[in-house]
């Protein structure tokens, strides 16, 4: 289980698990999957969480997704690897 | 010997202990002054309040054992009626807890037209505050559970901590979320491998990376130059073509 940091834009760091990554099928954008280790639910459900990745001179950067069209290519990436047989 | 028996032996014994008084007090002196009856008197109701006293013992006394059986019994009923509050508190705060977390969570699923046989519900983070606690409580926890050096663990944890890679968050917007199950997690954990050879950028790996294309480049760049400079064109020329198309896919 790989840790990474998470840090805020108040500079509040916070230790998430690295769950995976996600990148578009056409490769220009990247995503990164983590989690908290929330249960939701009975079932051992997660919640995890997932924000756009960008590599800088001065490291890596998480944008928040808010077009649903994104979003919902995400999902459908999620999906591909989540369900996958 | 019952009460009542008791109670009889003290009148007999307190009516002797008068009687002998006054027989003494008459045997004696036939003539009585005022203060000679003062006394008599006052010892007949001292007499007299000593057995009120004995009586209204036995009867306290009597009293008292119901009293102290009431309260036993009583404290037994208040225990298990405290009981029941205390343990009704704490099945509230739970179930407030529980409701809470649904609330919030209920908050965080945003997008209901998910296919639900698909098992991938999604939302938006709104539990970033109750999360960050659980973490913090949770190594708390563990660290006092397994009773380890605390200063030692700390050290180690912020060592840790410290080496982690980092990821700056460019905006205080809402993180978007999704509820995975136990199986879909394993999936996407074991694809964290894979999916870092695919990123463009790996976290250890960027330097390297994004160095070697460079790298080759420049090797066969000379190459091909000395190629040409041995006369050997047709080769060089084959190489500057590969250099051309390794540009076009940098």
């Amino acid at each position: 289980m790989e840790k990474v940091k998470i840090i805020d834009t108040s500079g509040n760091e916070e230790v998430v698990e690295l769950v995976t990554y996600l990148i578009s099928e056409d490769n220009l954008k990247q995503y990164i999957v983590y989690s908290k280790g929330e249960l939701k639910g009975t079932a051992d459900d997660q919640v995890i969480y997932i924000s756009r990745l960008y590599k800088t001179d001065e490291g890596f950067k998480l944008e928040e997704i808010s077009d649903n069209n994104e979003w919902h290519s995400i999902q459908l990436m999620l999906k591909k690897i989540a369900n996958a047989n | 010997m019952d009460r009542q028996n008791i109670v009889k032996d003290l009148k007999v014994v307190s009516f002797d202990i008068i009687y002998s008084e006054v027989k003494d007090i008459l045997g004696n002196e036939k003539v009585f002054s005022n203060g000679e009856l003062g006394d008599i008197f006052n010892k007949l109701q001292k007499t007299i309040n000593s057995i009120d006293n004995l009586l209204g013992t036995l009867t306290e006394k009597d009293d008292y054992d119901k009293v102290i059986d009431k309260a036993e019994v009583e404290g037994e009923k208040s225990s298990v009626s405290e009981e029941i509050p205390i343990n009704y508190n704490e099945l509230v705060n739970v179930n407030e807890d529980i409701y809470t977390k649904d609330e919030e969570d209920n908050n965080t699923v945003v997008e209901s037209d998910i296919e639900q046989d698909e098992e991938v519900y999604s939302g938006e983070e709104s539990l970033k505050e109750n999360s960050s606690a659980k973490l913090e409580n949770g190594s708390t926890v563990e660290t006092k559970d397994k009773d380890f050096d605390e200063e030692k663990v700390k050290s180690n944890v912020d060592s840790e901590n410290y080496n982690l890679e980092k990821f700056v968050r460019l905006t205080n917007n809402r993180v978007k979320a999704i509820i995975v199950n136990s199986t879909q997690l394993r999936k996407l954990r074991e694809s964290l491998e894979r999916q870092k050879q695919l990123l463009d950028f790996g976290p250890e790996d960027v330097n390297s990376k994004s160095n070697e294309p460079i790298a080759s480049i420049e090797s066969l760049l000379e190459q091909a130059s000395n190629l040409y400079k041995e006369g050997k064109i047709e080769e060089s020329e084959k190489l500057y073509d590969q250099i051309r198309n390794m540009n076009k896919d940098s």
